[in-house]
């Protein structure tokens, strides 16, 4: 699994707990079903996206600070 | 780790699928669910009524921005007012009979909690009035948040005669001590730890590290040693195989 798909995942969970967040904290009222199904999609695709490029910067952040260990040949 | 996040991941289906299963279990008095439309409903012509939240008129808490913040173990008297209005000019004023007055609150398009007045049985009037005592209940430790309410007042045939839908924001105790904020903060820390960590995930990725070649001329490899004889008894002497020097010889 790539750092982006990893972190894209963990963000489709994070958008979803944000919205409900936000609705506990009375910033969202999520009063009917079809809007706040509406939203909770909302904030799983903006999550998944958004968190899956921060994975893949952080993935190449790692692999830059920290290069696979390629030995020539010979 | 795996296993823990697929830990993770059932919590959060598990608190997904309690947040829209709770509002169709009756936590509070009343039975019948509430209107689920976000929408103001209109009233009957010529009847009009006020509701007022511990003496805030609702119709000011219309929006979520707007929604009447009170504490979730307070409890609030709710009165309505009603009274008939003349339909056009020299019209006389209709009569009702106003039986029964509602409070329901929505979530996810379902009554979470729903409070009624109990039924009186008077005549036709003009106008009226209805006070009630309303508290969350159970609720309070479950949930916090930005609720739609829906104030209702019924004829004695249950024709729906007026509602207002207003907001308010309960507040757990100490703001944050209810079981679902506290779920889901445990979850988002876990998930944010998850993804300060996936930059190593592109290391499992990356190719495996080259090897260096074998080398050209393959050998067979070497029998492995023989183990070692045993060492004799301290006093004796080992006994000699045919063939083999014994100790101390030439």
């Amino acid at each position: 699994m790539s750092a982006a798909s990893y972190a894209a995942e963990s963000g489709v969970v994070l958008g979803i707990v944000f919205v409900l967040l936000a609705q506990q904290f009375g910033y969202l009222a999520l009063a009917s079903l079809t809007t706040g199904i509406l939203d909770i999609v909302i904030g799983a695709v903006i999550g998944g996206v958004l968190f899956g490029l921060i994975g893949w910067a952080l993935g190449h952040r790692y692999l830059r600070n920290h290069p696979p260990d390629v030995t020539p040949p010979g | 780790m795996p296993g823990f996040r697929a830990t993770v991941r059932v919590g959060v289906l598990a608190a997904a699928a309690l947040l829209m299963v709770l509002p169709a279990i009756p936590l509070a008095a009343g039975a019948s669910p509430a209107p689920t439309s976000g929408a103001r409903p209109t009233s009957a012509p010529g009847f009009s009524a006020n509701v007022y939240w511990n003496g805030a008129d609702v119709s000011s808490a219309g929006s979520p921005s707007s929604a009447i913040t009170i504490s979730s173990y307070a409890s609030v008297t709710v009165l309505y007012f009603w009274n008939s209005t003349a339909t056009g000019a020299g019209e006389p004023l209709h009569l009702y009979n106003v039986t029964d007055a509602r409070l329901a609150m929505t979530y996810f398009g379902y009554a979470l909690s729903t409070r009624d007045v109990p039924p009186v049985l008077g005549g036709t009037e003009t106008r009226g009035s209805f006070d009630m005592s309303w508290n969350v209940g159970a609720i309070q430790y479950v949930l916090g948040g930005t609720y739609l309410v829906t104030a209702t007042l019924f004829a004695a045939n249950g024709t729906n005669l007026w509602s207002e839908n207003f907001y308010v924001h309960l507040v757990p105790p100490y703001s944050l001590l209810a079981i679902v904020p506290i779920l889901l903060i445990i979850i988002a820390i876990f998930e944010v730890i998850a993804i300060a960590r996936s930059g190593r995930q592109a290391a499992l990725k990356a190719p495996p590290s080259a090897k260096p070649p074998p080398p050209s001329s393959p050998a067979p490899s070497p029998p492995p040693p023989a183990a070692p004889p045993p060492t004799p008894p301290t006093g004796e002497t080992p006994p000699t195989s045919p063939g083999s020097t014994p100790p101390g010889g030439p």
